[in-house]
């Protein structure tokens, strides 16, 4: 039987790889997510699921799921222009997906099935700072948390209980695997954040319209106070913190994968509208 | 639906340097040579840099924002974000 061995949240700024650079790989994200690599180390997986929301990368206007999976042998990335982060290919493991997907379907999720594709740095950061080898096979489940446009009805955003009960669907899918796999949960993304849209900063391209919440959130999730936090996920809340906050709806389905109560490592950075986690 | 294609804009300078050029060299020529339809507010608005229009009209800002990044349309992060702001989106529909 696989075994969930726990989980590591993460956000996936695509200015990281150029930052670190000119900085120094001893500036404070980039010992934040060299602690969360030794988190992820620490559990020894020999598989990784990420929750993640592409940018209209993987998907597009025309074709834009609410739900998905990720089903090859390999898939590569990053496809959108990331200064400084390599191109990889990284493997994945088709047998495992094609079981979830079903699972899911049966739980009452419907995952749309996604072959021969390509990710954006939403997975690609994360992995290239997590896994830097690539020889972990990673399975990505698209969740679409993204409210990029002023019609709200255009792209709507599943709510926070319903991805949470994905996560649930996931990690019994995930349970009654037959092989012996230990598998790490990967979530991506932000808490409070608006890129490119109403709520940026005065000459800025992106902006943290609501730091109140990422507290809050941080807090619920120091707590184990999940129940609350799936409460205060609404959409009006959502639509405050940003037009990319839906990201931490990645984070909503990792924490339902399993039940691992306080996590084991937290580090709130407010002012980006992050937070960094693991539960062991 | 045509908004689709000030998206699918976005997403094309992205990806396709050559493209990107020639919308930063002359881009009412680069505009009437690409492929995909604009209704003529579309193109109005493009060519006006005006994004906070195009946003109210429904385009996706997270793909519009390439238009800045990349100075197509006398746009850089400064106006984008300036035209941006005045957008009230608190009665989205």
């Amino acid at each position: 039987m696989a075994t969930i061995v726990g989980s590591v949240g993460v956000n996936h700024n695509p200015t990281f790889p150029a930052v670190f650079e000119q900085l120094g790989y001893d500036c404070d994200a980039a010992r934040l997510y060299a602690r969360a690599r030794q988190e992820l180390t620490s559990l020894r997986p020999d598989l990784i699921v990420i929750f993640d929301t592409d940018h209209c990368n993987t998907f597009f206007l025309n074709n834009f799921p609410v739900f998905a999976i990720g089903v090859a042998d390999y898939f590569a990335g990053p496809n959108d222009e990331v200064p400084k982060l390599p191109r990889y290919d990284v493997p994945s493991n088709r047998s495992l997906a094609v079981h979830l997907r079903a699972q899911a379907v049966n739980a009452g999720f419907d995952l749309a099935l996604v072959q021969e594709f390509e990710v954006d740095h939403s997975v690609m950061v994360p992995l290239h700072y997590l896994t830097p080898e690539m020889r972990i096979p990673v399975i990505p489940v698209f969740i679409s948390g993204h409210a990029h446009c002023i019609k709200a009805h255009a792209l709507p955003v599943p709510s926070a209980r319903r991805c949470y009960a994905l996560g649930e669907a996931v990690g019994t899918a995930i349970e009654r695997w037959p092989e012996p796999l230990r598998v790490a949960i990967v979530a991506s993304g932000a808490v409070s954040l608006d890129v490119h849209g109403t709520k940026i900063d005065p000459g800025a391209m992106v902006g943290v319209p609501d730091p109140r919440w990422v507290e809050r959130v941080h807090q619920h999730l120091t707590r184990n106070a999940i129940s609350d936090l799936l409460d205060e996920m609404t959409p009006e809340r959502l639509h405050r913190a940003g037009n990319v906050s839906g990201e931490f709806l990645n984070w909503i389905a990792m924490l339902g994968t399993a039940k691992r109560g306080t996590p084991a490592w937290t580090k709130l950075v407010t002012e980006e509208g992050y937070i960094y986690a693991a539960w062991h | 639906m045509s908004l689709v294609s000030v998206g699918r804009l976005g997403r094309d300078l992205m990806r396709n340097k050559a493209l990107r050029k020639s919308f930063q060299e002359n881009p009412e020529e680069a505009l009437s040579k690409y492929p995909y339809p604009f209704s003529p507010q579309e193109r109005a608005a493009l060519l006006a840099g005006d994004v906070g229009t195009l946003y109210r009209m429904g385009a996706n800002a997270f793909l519009m924002g390439y238009l800045a990044r990349y100075r197509i349309f006398g746009l850089d992060p400064a106006s984008y974000s300036e035209r941006m702001r005045t957008v009230d989106d608190r009665q989205r529909d």
